[in-house]
């Protein structure tokens, strides 16, 4: 889900966010702590969080889109940076560096969601009902106005398309499904959350699902999400079959991600979804 | 129509237009002329505002355009192209169109996201307003194609056609025949004919001379950044000053 929001920011708009965790963070925590300290239920504090997240949004969107290219990336990233770093010191609301736990599950009257299946299935409603919309955002034509956006930016001003306030609009909707995202991450992960979790790593991590998925389709992003989320698991079971040490392994999970990023760089920038679109074309 | 007046543009210390006037009236069509260099594509980006002039002011139908941002100025009805064409990659022949057609803008963000009946209506009438424009280039039966699987003579008038689909009262062309061969030229020649039919105005900027001859009401030419001279395409063929600027820089290139 994480992923799809990136992908219509990134992918369609062409937009290089490296700080997209902070915003997953910013979800995460303010619907932690609307719940825990304020005592709201859940279903209440998981749209305010994303409330919060397209606020952030806004206010970081307007003034960052302003720069271009690798220098949005930077800013991004720094921004990235900068929200871990709150949550980190900002201990009395988000706990520090332990973070928050005792987080309350999903609650509809008295029927709780709290085993891992009941998680499972909730996440990926949401998941799928985001992918179906996003979907239909990127092929009206607010989407195509983004993907012109994307290939020259001044034939796209050309044609009367008002390039920056568009970048405003998906970098705060794209900021809101973040922190949605985020919030049912923090009731739906065994009731905790860190600020460890939401670092540059996990930035990086979403910017490579889109990669790998495919920049102009929301199905490509999904496919990468995945692709991605199962690829540690797949080494970790080839590690098994070695019997190496944990820590080698994670690291042999970094370089693997590195060389796949950049197989998919040099040989299909567009991803495994946008290589078959093209050829149907 | 469109009223240009001393204009002044500075790239660093280099001056790249000087104290330009040019006007355009309803239903004419000037060309602009000059060797490489001269200004006439900067004039283009100062008029559409992607470049700011440090004097000199443009009018649209007596109204000053000169610091609207370019997205507002297409909507006052001035479209442009660019010499280097810049379709949209990643957008079909059509949709590369249908983004321009004005209602296309009605489809917001939320729109985007929620089916609404007045949607599909939407949909359905950009469509036709895109395909008409289409026609009108000749590209109409290669729609569905991605918009880089097209020839570069073919991207030119993709480029043509979703300017038009604006429906601007101006249209600036840059080069649009530079890069094309002969056959791809005739076309040109009558795609922009049947533009000018339409009662909209042209300001193009050629270097096929001949070309220009036999299509425009008036020339203007430029050469290092200032007017050098402006009248009817005879009057203007028997000046020398052209000539020299003209074909004179062209030997010397060669």
């Amino acid at each position: 889900m994480l992923s799809v929001s990136l992908a219509l920011l990134m992918g369609l708009a062409g937009q290089v966010s490296l700080g997209h965790a902070a915003f997953f963070g910013i979800g995460a925590y303010a619907s932690s702590i609307l719940s825990t300290m304020y005592g709201l239920p859940v279903l209440l504090s998981i749209p305010l969080a994303t409330t919060v997240g397209m606020g952030m949004g806004f206010l970081i969107g307007y003034p960052v889109l302003k720069l271009k290219s690798h220098y949005l990336s930077l800013a991004t990233l720094g921004i990235g940076i900068a929200v871990q770093e709150f949550f980190k010191a900002a201990q009395p609301i988000t706990g520090g560096e332990t973070g928050l736990y005792n987080l309350p599950d999903i609650k509809i009257d008295n029927f709780e969601f709290s085993s891992p299946l009941a998680h499972y299935y909730v996440v990926w409603a949401f998941a799928l009902i985001t992918i179906f919309f996003c979907d239909r955002l990127s092929k009206s034509f607010f989407g195509k106005r983004l993907i012109a956006i994307h290939s020259d930016e001044q034939a796209a001003e050309s044609v009367g398309i008002n390039v920056f306030w568009a970048k405003v609009y998906v970098f705060t909707f794209s900021s809101a499904l973040a922190a949605f995202a985020g919030s049912l991450f923090a009731h739906c992960s065994y009731g905790a959350i860190e600020p460890g979790e939401f670092g540059v790593g996990l930035s990086i991590k979403i910017v490579i699902m889109v990669v790998i998925g495919g920049m102009y389709s929301v199905y490509g992003a999904t496919m990468g999400a995945i692709i991605v989320s199962l690829l540690p698991e797949i080494i970790r079971r080839l590690g098994g079959f070695t019997s190496m040490d944990l820590t080698y392994l994670t690291y042999i999970q970094d370089i693997v991600f590195a060389v796949i990023l950049i197989i998919f760089i040099i040989f299909t920038p567009q991803g495994i979804i946008g290589k078959k679109a093209n050829k149907n074309a | 129509m469109l009223k240009v007046k001393g204009i002044s543009c500075y790239f660093g210390g280099v001056a790249a237009l000087i104290n330009v006037s040019l006007r355009v009236g309803d239903n004419e069509l000037v060309g602009l002329m000059g060797p490489n260099g001269a200004g006439k594509t900067t004039l283009f980006n100062v008029i559409s505002n992607f470049v700011s002039p440090a004097k000199g002011k443009v009018y649209l139908k007596g109204e000053e355009i000169t610091h609207l941002p370019p997205y507002n100025i297409v909507k006052k009805g001035l479209a442009r192209t660019f010499q280097d064409v810049r379709v949209f990659n990643h957008l079909t022949v059509l949709e590369n169109v249908e983004i321009a057609v004005p209602k296309s803008r009605d489809i917001s963000f939320w729109r985007g996201i929620f089916p609404t009946f007045n949607g599909e209506l939407i949909k359905r009438f950009v469509k036709n307003a895109a395909i008409e424009c289409l026609e009108l280039v000749g590209l109409s039966n290669l729609r569905n194609k991605s918009s880089q699987s097209l020839t570069f003579g073919q991207q030119r008038l993709l480029g043509i056609a979703r300017a038009l689909a604006l429906r601007p009262y101006i249209l600036l062309l840059d080069e649009p025949s530079a890069g094309l061969n002969k056959n791809e030229t005739n076309a040109l020649l009558e795609v922009i004919r049947k533009i000018h039919k339409r009662n909209i105005a042209i300001l193009i900027i050629e270097h096929n001379i001949n070309m220009l001859m036999r299509l425009a009401q008036r020339i203007v030419v430029l050469d290092r950044g200032k007017k050098i001279v402006e009248g009817t395409p005879d009057e203007v063929r028997e000046e020398e000053a052209v000539m020299k600027a003209y074909f004179g820089r062209e030997k010397c290139l060669v």
